[in-house]
């Protein structure tokens, strides 16, 4: 499958691997049809009986390279299980640089490949988003789409709703901030808003429903939401600064709406255990600086490429909080959900804008880097969670 | 539409959701020194104005004509399926 690849081939190439690996993957469609009335599948790979993992990409339309990248990631894992080989990641020359930059082959051992699929119930969900893709690559003049393609309300022309502002975690901004954290956070209730409108209802959209299924019906325990762009690995949570001594300040307690504040310093922090049976945020932390290290020492010794690899892993919240997110939603689990086991959620932000990367649409030729990010680090994660690392 | 890097202070910073024409990575958000704080965006011309108005400092990274250009090349390359309709 050659990048950039189209809605229907995505779907396509998903046929194609459980088709070619019938004993450890299979594929499966879920629910909910788009409001265009695509049927949407993902691939699970293993028994079913290890640690549940779900790895998604393609809420946002006009992020190109999730989708493809998860896709061949999968592939290189089951060709690499079927034939008894190591996973590897190959070695990708950026010639458009002068001079070129090197970056190294890395190979994930055999029985790292034979550990994740006996220890993991592997998921992945590569497209997310169907609708907005297509719309997406009608046309250079679509690029820019980001959100589904719900239709217009009557009087309206204005389509689609943000599917990674439609969770329910603080989805009703107004009511879970004070006013002015509400005005500063990544979310409007403006159906005209072209980038972050949040949609008529919690968990209102086909797309939502479809991951909060997987998540809730698969218990799902490690979950990777992969966006583009930034060089950024995040973590929990995005909705305010986290804070680990106050545990009333959680996004649970009514009696903090209207007052939480949405950033830094504020007098609200949203709580993230991290002591005795429950240390969430240091679990982050771990399978992050994993991921992190995969991809920087993955790029080898080239001075120019490390820097080029360099992830930055910290909280989703930064400058803006953002309410309504799939990682904050899967992560929110830890305290609404029966789960025993940690819950842990991520967003992958691969690519940049710098260093011809090209932001959401990276030309053919630079694609391989950033793929090859997208392997490195979930091949390290899923080693890590399967117990090998 | 260009793809820029816009740095400011962070109250002027928090505010860019209201610059129409300015679409913005939430997530490239980064703070630089003295308190200041990047983000990356695609920006209209209309934007890069009321950015300049915000007396916000705007850093080009990929120019309109160079990103058209990387669009029609990569449009031509996108993958279907047989007889897919686009």
């Amino acid at each position: 499958m050659a990048y950039p690849s189209s809605a229907a081939t995505i779907e396509a190439q998903l046929g194609v691997l459980a088709s070619a690996h019938p004993q450890l993957c299979e594929r499966a469609f879920l629910p909910n049809a788009t409001h265009d009335g695509r049927r949407v599948s993902y691939v699970r790979v293993g028994d079913g009986s290890g640690r549940p993992v779900l790895l998604s990409g393609g809420a946002h339309a006009r992020e190109w390279v999730p989708p493809d990248a998860l896709i061949t990631m999968v592939q290189r894992l089951l060709e690499a299980h079927a034939d008894g080989t190591d996973f590897e990641v190959p070695a990708f020359t950026d010639a458009a640089a002068s001079p070129d930059i090197p970056y190294a082959a890395v190979t994930f051992e055999a029985a790292d490949v034979r550990r994740i699929v006996a220890a993991l119930d592997l998921h992945v969900l590569a497209l997310v988003n169907p609708d907005g893709r297509a719309f997406s690559q009608s046309s250079a003049a679509n690029a820019m789409w980001r959100k589904n393609r719900r239709a217009p309300r009557p009087g309206s022309t204005c389509r689609g709703v943000d599917i990674n502002r439609n969770f329910d975690i603080a989805w009703d901004f107004d009511r879970y901030y004070s006013p002015a954290g509400a005005a500063v956070v990544s979310a409007s209730k403006d159906p005209c808003d072209p980038q972050v409108y949040i949609g008529p209802d919690a968990a209102s959209e086909p797309e939502t429903r479809n991951v909060i299924g997987l998540l809730r019906e698969r218990d799902i325990e490690v979950y990777v939401d992969v966006h583009s762009f930034s060089r950024k690995i995040l973590y929990p949570w995005g909705i305010d600064d986290n804070q680990t001594s106050e545990p009333e300040e959680n996004f649970l307690n009514p009696g903090w709406d209207g007052r939480r504040d949405g950033g830094f310093g504020g007098p609200y922090g949203e709580f993230i255990p991290d002591d005795g049976a429950r240390r969430l945020l240091g679990e982050h932390l771990e399978l992050g600086r994993a991921m992190r290290a995969a991809m920087l020492d993955g790029a080898g010794s080239d001075a120019r490429a490390r820097a080029r690899s360099a992830y930055d892993l910290e909280s989703s919240l930064a400058l803006y909080p953002a309410s309504g997110t799939a990682s904050d939603y899967a992560f929110s689990r830890n305290f609404t959900s029966e789960l025993e086991r940690p819950i842990v959620g991520f967003t992958l932000e691969c690519g940049s804008d710098a260093d011809g990367e090209g932001g959401f649409q990276p030309s053919v030729s630079i694609y391989p880097k950033i793929e090859r990010e997208v392997h490195l680090s979930m091949m390290a994660l899923l080693v890590r969670v399967a117990g090998a690392g | 539409m260009q793809l820029v890097r816009i740095a400011g202070p962070t109250d002027a910073m928090r505010r860019l959701g209201e610059v129409a024409g300015l679409d913005f990575e939430r997530t490239s958000a980064r703070q630089v020194n003295d308190g200041r704080w990047q983000v990356s965006g695609y920006a209209t011309d209309d934007a890069l104005d009321e950015l300049a108005a915000r007396e916000l400092d705007v850093e080009p990274v990929v120019a309109s004509d160079a990103l058209d250009e990387q669009r029609r090349e990569l449009y031509g390359q996108i993958e279907r399926v047989p007889d897919e309709e686009v």
